[in-house]
């Protein structure tokens, strides 16, 4: 009995550090094998606000694009020119010049502010407006429209681009 | 030397393991499947609801040639001053209705929808649409008449 008993304890003895390990080992396996379930159940999920910040972003960029459209239309020696980036919307902290393509949108006449749509306003107020133009051969001038905002400390932006004559031929145009 | 050995065999361990991968795939099987319903997005994101908005009116505005404003909404007019599209808020919804009169709800849960012309521009329609819910996105775009051309 005695000769048991020393048996039973020794076997506890070296059974205790074992245990350990395995479930350490355990561990370490299932957390590797969870990293899938981890990374499916992120991508899943639909990303909300990047998404549709971006979404917005696309609108801006399409609006720009299509005042542009709308000018050279009326006026076929017109060209849009270049412009650093620029706010979208006119807010009390920043002195910038709103961009010319979102001067006097509202209803009123006015740039869009706080005061204005105010729900406009706070989604709009991330957002700044870029333009840049090239002189293409083939009398051809390039327009890219950069619309820029942060997301999560990164500089995003969305552009779109389009192809005008410099005369008034027949026009061609690529939008991205 | 002495082979120790303890209460989870390296088989459970593996067989837990293959466990949790196959509950990852059934997840993914199953979330595919959901992202299939379309009808169960459209509440959820008020982009598709957008899209069918700016998928319209850009198609309208391609043959269009002039814009008329009306209450609560705009008409793309054609050639021949034949209406193409009218574009109109009713009960905080917006519908198109063609020129068979055929009405198709494009966005619901609407608190404003705003269609204007451009001040310098007439051939530039501004819209702006904004949810009751003021945390959804707010559609803010234009669209350039071309006329056909």
């Amino acid at each position: 009995m005695k000769n048991m008993t020393d048996s039973d304890r020794t076997r506890k003895k070296h059974k205790q550090p074992t245990n350990i390990l395995e479930l350490l080992l355990a561990l370490s396996i299932l957390s590797v094998s969870m990293y899938p379930l981890v990374y499916i159940f992120r991508i899943s999920q639909i990303p909300r606000q990047k998404t549709q910040t971006e979404y917005l972003a696309t609108l801006l960029a399409h609006h720009v694009i299509e005042t542009i459209v709308a000018r050279k239309s009326v006026d076929p020696s017109f060209l849009p020119f270049m412009s650093d980036a620029e706010p979208v919307v006119q807010s009390a902290d920043s002195v910038a010049p709103v961009s010319n393509y979102f001067r006097g949108i509202c209803e009123n006449g006015e740039n869009i502010t706080e005061n204005g749509p105010s729900q406009l306003f706070w989604h709009l107020k991330q957002f700044n407006c870029q333009i840049d133009t090239y002189y293409l051969e083939g009398a051809l001038y390039k327009v890219i429209v950069y619309i820029s905002y942060q997301n999560e400390g990164r500089n995003m932006r969305v552009f779109f681009e389009r192809l005008l004559p410099q005369s008034d031929s027949v026009e061609q145009e690529s939008d991205e | 030397m002495k082979r120790r050995t303890g209460e989870l065999s390296f088989e459970s361990i593996i067989a837990l393991a293959f466990l949790v991968v196959i509950a990852a795939t059934a997840m993914a099987i199953l979330q595919f499947h959901l992202s299939r319903q379309i009808e169960q997005r459209v509440d959820q994101d008020i982009t598709l609801g957008y899209n069918l908005v700016l998928l319209h009116m850009r198609q309208d505005a391609r043959i269009g040639q002039r814009y008329e404003i009306i209450p609560d909404g705009v008409k793309v007019i054609g050639a021949d001053e034949k209406p193409i599209a009218t574009y109109q808020l009713i009960d905080k919804s917006m519908y198109r209705s063609d020129e068979n009169e055929k009405s198709q709800l494009l966005v619901s849960n609407l608190e404003k929808a705003s269609f204007r012309l451009h001040q310098e521009l007439n051939n530039l329609l501004l819209v702006t649409l904004l949810p009751v819910d003021r945390m959804q996105l707010p559609f803010f775009t234009s669209f350039a008449l071309r006329g056909g051309k």
